[in-house]
């Protein structure tokens, strides 16, 4: 379920943070469910076991996972991504091109606005 | 912690190594990358305390290795060459680890050949090389090290061989957090384990990076400005290099960054947009441009 | 003790000579089978009545004292000091002992210490063998002392050891253990034959008389370098009109043997600590002993043909004899500069 892409530019701790927040909200992941130990990670993914710890201590620190001594690492029961000001701009600026790419098309607004309930729907119909 | 400063080192009557300074944290992973003939291994001789450097210091845990068996008993070496005592036999070798290294355990070692299946009665030279590399690499972690050095493990593996040999070095700084110094001459075989990147040629250190923060820092932005650019944008201090193509300007940043963007954007550009930029390019970029970290 | 002698390096230093202990019992009951066959023949002699006790009372002792194996040991020692570094000296190898938790003094300590274990207890064999069969055939060992036995034993084992710290300080001086190995047995008995040559060479050229100033100087240095005089027998008749063969001044010869092994130990501690395994398969370990040896070997090369070939050829073959002495230096500086260059990495 997760993987890395080491030629990307995304540094790999990244990936991992992001992967699993995605996974939460997709649904991959579900609340308490429990997370591979570092060591497993780190294995499964051949890659550096440091990467790992500081994906799951920023993960922590983000409040999307906990860690319970002795027993491993869980989803948190109430995950609220928090909204990035940088990663908000990301997301205005790829939303703009596919606007402007939608505008193009003759795409009407309701129409790309009936595409956006869809997705929603797709992730689990909840009102993010 | 291994430290190395101001490091010179002679071999006949060529200068192998030539002012060598690099720092290698406790738990951490550092790849020494570099064609052959760049100095990777007598570099790794040098921090083994097989060679006598002829200037600097090679120092682990503030102590002097060369000619000092309570440092050097502390390091787990994986040299290019493993043909070690040729007509031992394995239990044999293991009888003299044991002997030679206090924390040696030979309950490991036969843990660790669970995966390798060497047999105990087989002499080492007839072992493959792949086979003594792997040989020395479980006596080496038998030995319970703080300080990992590997001279070129990977080379010569397949694919499937590699990932074990891998694996059992990540377990390894997980578990014990041994500080690992590993060389390769290709970044890929290195660039997902380890922290640091140390590239060498012709004995010279021309770069180190943590990879992570060079992600981050170094990025490769396209950029049109239809109403003029930036006149000294090659020298902001956030940019690294600029490249024009066209009416596209290539710019490589070393300090990425909202503000830089911010000021990008305040020269109005009609499309600025980040592009992939491959860790070899990094690279090549950090070494032109002499990027410090 | 650790500090010392540690047990990993003595393992590998076992593991490696121990086949040199195997030789030489091997090589040294050499003695008693010489004994017993002598024996035999006396016991055949006695059988046919023609055994002359006065002329055999010192069989034994002219055994045991003659016939000299100083070859036989320096080619032993030098055997054994190349079984403690040949893999030393084998790069890969050289690397991996590098990495080893163990100081050179160490590393020195233990090799020096099991090749001198090795030369005590192949003489400890020799000498319970050589007791036994004294004692055993008592009756035929007539005027021989029982003495005999430990004196040449002692005198023996210090000299094996004296040979054996030289041959270990070749090695340590130079970087390819197979040519150390060569070179130390030669290089010991070079002092015998050069200043004696050198005196013939100088004697004949300018046509000196024997009891020339220089002839007799070259004369009383040959005979202070040759040590051979330290470990063979002196032959004296006794009162019956008997020759035999006597150590005479054992404190002296035992105690330059000593000092041979103190001196050379000392020294291949030296070399051995200045090693750097990056010339592990070069031909020597320090630049500096290149001339040495290269002039070295062309002098006793120039110095060997003009004996052999230059000599002899009647009286006015100076030219001749010169010529041999000039070429043969010429050709071994060529040769050994060659063979220095290929073994240089």
């Amino acid at each position: 379920m997760l993987h890395v892409d080491v030629k990307s530019s995304k540094p790999i701790y990244e990936q991992i943070k992001d992967q699993i927040k995605e996974g939460i909200i997709k649904g991959i992941f579900q609340p308490g469910d429990k997370l591979p130990s570092v060591r497993e990670l780190s294995t499964m993914l051949t890659i550096n076991p440091n990467t790992v710890s500081k994906a799951y201590q920023e993960l922590e620190r983000e409040k999307a996972i906990e860690t319970v001594r002795g027993r491993g690492t869980f989803i948190v029961e109430d995950y609220r991504p928090q909204l990035d000001q940088e990663r908000l701009q990301e997301i205005s600026d790829l939303l703009r091109k596919v606007v402007v790419e939608a505008h193009y098309l003759g795409l009407s607004k309701q129409q790309l606005e009936q595409m956006v309930d869809d997705l929603y729907a797709d992730l689990g119909g909840e009102d993010q | 912690m291994i430290e190395i400063s101001k490091l010179h080192k002679r071999l006949g009557n060529k200068d192998v190594l030539t002012d060598i300074n690099f720092t290698v944290e406790p738990g951490r992973i550092f790849g020494l990358v570099g064609e052959n003939g760049a100095g990777k291994t007598t570099l790794i001789k040098c921090v083994t305390g097989v060679y006598r450097p002829e200037q600097g210091a090679v120092l682990i845990d503030g102590k002097n290795v060369y000619d000092n068996p309570a440092v050097k008993e502390r390091i787990g070496y994986v040299a290019d060459q493993n043909r070690y005592f040729p007509s031992y036999r394995i239990k044999e070798l293991l009888s003299f680890y044991a002997l030679a290294y206090p924390r040696f355990s030979s309950e490991r070692f036969w843990e660790l050949n669970k995966i390798f299946k060497l047999p105990a009665t087989a002499r080492v030279k007839e072992l493959s090389k792949g086979m003594q590399m792997r040989l020395t690499l479980m006596l080496s972690l038998s030995i319970r090290p703080d300080i990992l050095v590997l001279d070129e493990p990977t080379s010569g593996l397949d694919p499937l061989a590699k990932r074990e040999v891998i694996n059992l070095l990540l377990q390894e700084v997980e578990s014990r957090d041994v500080t690992v110094l590993i060389s390769s001459h290709h970044l890929g075989d290195l660039e997902r384990i380890c922290d640091t990147i140390g590239i060498m040629s012709q004995g010279q250190m021309k770069s180190i990076h943590s990879l992570e923060e060079m992600k981050l820092q170094i990025r490769k932005l396209q950029a049109v400005f239809p109403q003029g650019t930036p006149a000294d944008l090659a020298s902001w201090p956030e940019v690294l290099a600029v490249e024009k193509m066209g009416r596209v300007h290539y710019i490589i940043t070393k300090q990425y960054c909202a503000d830089l963007l911010a000021k990008l954007n305040q020269a109005q550009p009609l499309v600025l947009e980040e592009v992939p930029l491959s860790l070899e390019d990094m690279f090549i970029y950090a070494a032109k441009e002499g990027y410090r970290q | 003790m650790k500090q010392l002698f540690p047990k990993a390096v003595f393992y590998k230093e076992w593991k490696s000579a121990r086949w040199g202990l195997a030789l030489f019992i091997l090589l040294f009951v050499s003695k008693l089978f010489d004994a017993i066959q002598r024996l035999n023949n006396l016991k055949e002699l006695a059988q046919c009545g023609e055994l002359v006790v006065a002329n055999s009372a010192y069989w034994f002792q002219q055994l045991i004292y003659g016939n000299s194996i100083f070859l036989l040991i320096f080619v032993l020692t030098s055997v054994l000091a190349y079984l403690l570094f040949y893999q030393d000296r084998q790069e890969a190898t050289a690397s991996l002992i590098g990495s080893l938790p163990f100081t050179k003094e160490q590393a020195f300590n233990v090799k020096w210490i099991t090749g001198a274990g090795i030369i005590v207890m192949a003489f400890l064999v020799n000498g319970l063998l050589l007791t036994g069969f004294y004692f055993a055939n008592r009756a035929w060992m007539f005027s021989t002392a029982y003495q005999v036995i430990p004196t040449w034993t002692a005198l023996h084992l210090v000299f094996a050891l004296a040979a054996f710290s030289f041959m270990l300080f070749v090695q340590c001086a130079m970087g390819h253990s197979l040519a150390a190995a060569a070179v130390g047995p030669i290089a010991g008995l070079v002092p015998l034959f050069f200043f004696a040559g050198l005196n013939d060479i100088v004697r004949y050229q300018f046509n000196l008389s024997y009891d020339n100033v220089v002839s007799n100087f070259l004369d009383r240095l040959t005979g202070a370098v040759n040590w051979l005089d330290l470990i063979s027998a002196s032959y004296v008749q006794n009162t019956s009109g008997i020759v035999c063969p006597v150590y005479d001044n054992m404190p002296v010869r035992i105690v330059v043997f000593l000092a041979i092994t103190v001196i050379f130990l000392w020294l291949g501690r030296i070399a051995y600590q200045q090693n750097a395994v990056e010339k592990s398969g070069e031909l020597l370990m320090f630049p500096f002993l290149e001339p040495v040896l290269i002039y070295g070997f062309a002098l006793c090369l120039g110095l060997l043909l003009a004996l052999m070939f230059g000599l002899g050829y009647g009286e006015n073959s100076v030219l001749v004899m010169d010529a041999f002495l000039v070429g043969g230096f010429v050709g071994g500086w060529f040769l050994a500069k060659r063979v220095v260059a290929y073994y240089q990495h």
